[in-house]
């Protein structure tokens, strides 16, 4: 048995103790009573003891069980499955937007997500007594807050105003799963009522829709279910506006005034939502191993949605992990979403870019230009002046593992063809945790049939020809502009550095059905330098040159473009290491460090990682969090932040809303008075509520009978003109 | 006794209480043997005018007094025997334990007070006894009968001679007030001491609540029997005691040095009018068994109306005797 109102039961059940206090607080405070006929009186006591006793005893239980039962029912027991339970007996489950989005704040400073609690709190009160009762958050992937339906409105209410704007992003289509899955499981309701509360900003819809053309990402039916209605509420009228910061990369100072632990943060701010007014802020950076930087102003004039600034701070590399990371925190004083108010990101404080040559070593020197073979030309090309600022060591193709290429930031493999399994195993977790490799093929084959286990390794959509193109003219290069900003450093001179560029040999792989993106491509359209950029599936970044950068292949190593393409591969993707270390609140994926064990966020909240790395709980805090080894030691960094697209503000009108939802099943939207009027209609009153408060009223007539009978039964005549004595009416 | 112990004596004695006993005269239920000339059957016959009985002659007996009737249609020779009429001698024994001093009744206007109840500011059983014995002490000296009093508890304190002198009344009145209430009661040991000190049969009324145990009481009833004494039993209860009409629960203490207990009157009240009517109605049987008088008197009530019962009652029962 539960309780509309469990704290009325308990206060019943507390009352129940009155009569047994009240007794004995007054116990010791009676006024002693001196008394002639004091050996009628013991003898009457004698007499009287059992019976008084159990009479007592009756009297006490009845007060108490009247208390009990009173409580009861202004409580409103609920039986289930009983009738006496009032009529309510469907499921209604409130899906609620917690999502990021939903921490907007109004004037007051009051989040919007206040505002549907309060919503749905008046929904619940307005429940027929008995209705089951579920709840969804849209945060969390749509996870169920609430998943064994109940019918203790209490429960759902204290459930309800716990509630905070998580920095996870809304998905809506997630939390109606959960919704459809939580009817599906309640067979017993006869009806059921999906009741979905939220702001309706377009960062709601975001996780759960389409950039481009805003449908449903997932098609949810209710067609098998019977009965089940389905309502929203209107969207939000009020016009928002959020800064936020979209990005924050960082790059070592080239001032020759700066000390090497100088560097720049480049940061970009967006302004989501409405745009129609100017802005004025400050925005600052902090992090544990930087003292910061003072705040600078930021002004984003009137119609305009973007700015940038450069921030130069100063690091201490002492303080940094092993690996030299840090986390660095850009924060903007803007308080109406403050979960889009600060950006965090992991910075490299190290020196040297570290990039493992995959290549046999050779012992013979090159005595002429034709003979210089790739791995020569690129190591060359990446320390031309020999300074160490990227440090090359080369490893044998057979004895590369997880744990030695984990301390690079990029790798090169000059000789795919001698990779074993567990090379490309190797090779596939460096991906994975952010690291960059280029392939390139072996100088020396004919065949390269290494090209099946790369496309199975990394992208089975790549579709390539194992024989080695030669073309008897040499074939010109060009420049494919804008399909991703790895170069983007040199984009405006690539077109004429990559003029010279001819080629002679080259593996014909053909990425039309491939995501990889064509960099350079020949006059034949032959793709020369393809790219797998950061995605969703690969943290790091993936680049395929068609030719070994050799004089066999073609005339690139002699090329003024050699140098600055290979530094700016190894640079930029060396840097998506470090990006990789960011993570959208929510993510549970794995963490790609053999050695990580444990997360430690700034706060102290800790998570432990299982063998594969993978968080035993979603990383919902943002932040900066620590990686730690199984020793306690930080190994690395990592920054968790909400999705900046979650967190849009725009409104989004009913209509669109609507259609949005026509694509997930017959969804009203409605006026929340509606909603609720809905439910009002059925509300009655617990029957049992009222079979209970009969029975305390009998309880009490009762109690007043036995009462007044063990009290008083008889009356006293006295008759001393008899001389009879004390005589019985 | 100055005038400071002075009890204001009027106050025990209402007019109308006098007038209600008035009509009545103060008869023992057996012959006492009295020392003066007065309304009471003596046993001592001889030149007394009223017949008790015939005996037969015997030589030596005064011929004057041969009944010349029966001779004449008999012809055998008895003598006519008179019975001597004497005084009565009556002895109040009053109460003073510490039971006695209980009372209910807030003092009225007009009504006298004995110290336990100017103690308690209450009319006690104890003051209803003094009323009761200042009644009874009028009628006796209206009578001209000898009249004494003693007090007790648990012996016999203090002992007023018998005397039919004017200013008796209010030496028992004076004395009565002017005591306490305290102590607990031997019944046994009071008659032992009673009797003892009187020679001669007398009526005794012992005014008390006879809270006691029956198997004492017997035993002070059978010492009264034993020594031809007549007695009355005034019991004297309050109100409250009677009806037990308690609400509060509360802890009880007794008046005598009983236990004290927690009591909720109104559960207990039935079980305390049972062994209360058991307690009454075996008193008044033992007293009757030993051919004894009882009076229950109500301390919320007026003593003139059961006072006026118990003395008819009393005429019409010696009445019956020839007496």
């Amino acid at each position: 048995m539960a309780f509309v109102t469990t704290g009325l039961a308990v206060a019943g059940a507390l009352a129940m103790t009155l009569p047994i206090i009240i007794h004995l607080l007054f116990k010791n405070r009676r006024k002693t009573h001196e008394w002639a006929a004091m050996r009628l009186l013991l003898e009457a006591v004698r007499r009287h003891r059992r019976r008084s006793r159990i009479e007592s005893l009756l009297l006490l239980t009845l007060r108490c069980l009247a208390l009990l039962l009173l409580g009861s029912a202004l409580a409103q027991p609920l039986i289930r499955n009983s009738p006496l339970s009032g009529i309510g007996s469907g499921l209604v489950v409130l899906i609620v937007d917690d999502g990021v989005v939903s921490g907007i704040r109004d004037e007051e400073g009051i989040p919007e997500l206040e505002r549907n609690i309060t919503q749905a709190v008046e929904l619940i009160d307005s429940l027929p007594a008995g209705t089951k009762m579920a709840l969804v958050g849209t945060a969390r992937s749509g996870a169920p807050i609430i998943d064994q339906p109940t019918i203790n409105k209490e429960r759902v209410r204290e459930t309800l105003r716990s509630l905070e704007p998580s920095p996870t992003s809304s998905n809506l289509t997630a939390a109606m799963t959960s919704a459809r899955t939580l009817i599906e499981s309640s067979s017993e309701s006869p009806s059921s009522t999906v009741v979905m509360i939220g702001s309706s900003r377009r960062g709601a819809f975001v996780a759960s829709s389409s950039t481009l053309d805003f449908t449903p990402l997932e098609r949810i039916t209710w067609d098998d279910l019977e009965g089940v209605e389905l309502f929203t509420n209107q969207p939000f009228t009020e016009p928002k506006s959020i800064l936020a910061i979209e990005s924050m990369s960082f790059r070592k100072s080239l001032s020759e005034l700066s000390s090497s632990s100088t560097m720049i943060a480049d940061i970009e701010v967006r302004r989501l939502g409405d745009v129609s007014r100017a802005t004025k802020n400050t925005i600052r950076l902090t992090g544990t191993a930087t003292d910061g930087t003072p705040p600078r102003g930021l002004s984003i004039p009137a119609g305009s949605d973007r700015s940038s600034l450069e921030f130069e701070f100063f690091v201490r590399t002492e303080d940094a992990a092993t690996d030299g990371s840090t986390i660095i925190d850009a924060i903007i004083d803007e308080r109406i979403l403050p979960n889009a108010s600060k950006l965090s990101r992991v910075a490299n404080t190290s020196d040297v870019i570290r990039v493992a040559m995959i290549d046999r070593e050779d012992f013979l020197d090159a005595a002429s230009v034709e003979n210089v073979g790739s791995t020569q030309w690129m190591t060359r090309s990446l320390d031309p002046t020999q300074s160490g600022s990227i440090s090359i060591d080369l490893l044998d193709p057979v004895s590369i593992d997880e744990r030695r290429l984990e301390s690079f930031d990029a790798v090169i493999v000059n000789r795919p063809d001698l990779l074993q399994s567990s090379g490309w195993d190797a090779l596939d977790r460096f991906s994975k945790s952010g690291g960059f490799i280029l392939f390139t093929p072996p100088q020396d084959s004919i065949v390269h049939d290494w090209l099946d286990e790369f496309k199975s390794t990394f992208d089975p959509d790549l579709e390539s020809n194992p024989e080695v193109i030669t073309s008897s003219e040499p074939i010109g290069l060009s420049s494919i502009h804008g399909k991703t900003d790895i170069l983007s450093m040199i984009d405006d001179e690539l077109d004429d550095l990559s003029s010279p560029i001819t080629v002679s040999r080259l593996i014909d792989i053909d990425n039309t059905n491939s995501r990889a993106e064509t960099i350079l491509a020949g006059n034949d359209d032959r793709p020369f330098l393809v790219v797998w950029d950061t995605n969703e599936e690969r943290s790091g970044a993936i680049a395929l040159l068609a030719a070994s950068p050799s004089e066999q292949w073609t005339n690139l190593p002699v090329k003024p473009l050699m140098v600055p393409l290979m530094q700016e591969l190894i640079r930029r993707g060396s840097s998506l290491k470090s990006e990789s270390r960011s993570v959208i609140s929510g993510s549970d994926d794995e963490i790609p460090l053999v050695a990580a064990r444990e997360l430690v966020s700034t706060t102290g909240r800790s998570i432990t990682l299982s063998k594969e790395g993978r968080p035993l709980e979603p990383l919902i805090q943002t932040g900066g969090w620590r990686v730690l080894n199984s020793s306690g030691r930080m190994i690395s960094s990592l920054a968790v932040n909400p999705d900046i697209e979650a967190c849009d503000p725009t409104l989004v009108t009913t209509e669109r809303v609507q259609r949005w939802l026509e694509n997930l099943g017959p969804w009203k939207v409605s006026e929340f008075k509606d909603i609720q009027d809905r439910f009002s209609d059925d509300r009655n009153g617990s029957t049992l509520s009222i079979l209970l408060l009969v029975l305390v009223l009998i309880i009490v007539f009762l109690e007043t009978i036995l009462n007044r009978r063990f009290s008083n039964a008889r009356v006293m005549e006295v008759n001393t003109g008899t001389s009879e004595g004390a005589r019985h009416a | 006794m100055d005038d400071s112990q002075k009890v204001n004596a009027d106050r025990y004695l209402a007019p109308e209480t006098l007038a209600q006993i008035a009509p009545f005269e103060m008869r023992a239920k057996m012959i006492v043997e009295g020392v003066m000339n007065g309304m009471h059957r003596s046993p001592f016959k001889g030149l007394a005018v009223e017949f008790a009985e015939h005996r037969q002659y015997v030589p030596g007996d005064e011929i004057r007094h041969l009944d010349w009737k029966v001779y004449g249609r008999t012809d055998k020779l008895y003598l006519k025997q008179y019975q001597q009429e004497t005084n009565l001698d009556t002895i109040l024994l009053v109460d003073s334990s510490g039971s006695m001093g209980y009372g209910s009744l807030d003092s009225k206007k007009g009504w006298g007070g004995t110290a336990a109840g100017s103690r308690l500011s209450r009319w006690t059983k104890y003051d209803h006894a003094t009323a009761v014995s200042a009644a009874l002490s009028h009628l006796c000296l209206q009578q001209r009968d000898r009249i004494g009093a003693g007090i007790f508890s648990d012996g016999l304190h203090t002992d007023i001679r018998r005397s039919n002198r004017r200013e008796q009344w209010r030496a028992i009145i004076n004395t009565l007030g002017n005591h306490d209430t305290k102590g607990a009661t031997n019944y046994v040991r009071v008659a032992d001491q009673a009797v003892s000190k009187t020679d001669n049969r007398s009526l005794f009324f012992m005014i008390s609540d006879f809270l006691c145990d029956h198997g004492e009481l017997k035993e002070m009833l059978s010492r009264f029997k034993h020594h031809g004494h007549d007695l009355v039993l005034v019991q004297v209860l309050d109100r409250t005691e009677l009806t037990f009409d308690l609400d509060t629960p509360a802890p009880f203490i007794g008046m005598e040095g009983e236990d004290r207990v927690n009591v909720d009157p109104r559960s207990l009240r039935s079980t305390y009018l049972d062994v209360l009517r058991e307690q009454l109605e075996g008193t008044r049987d033992l007293v009757r068994a030993y051919g004894f008088d009882h009076q229950l008197l109500d301390t919320h009530d007026s003593i003139g109306p059961p006072l006026a019962r118990l003395l008819a009652r009393r005429e019409s029962h010696v009445g019956k005797r020839g007496g």
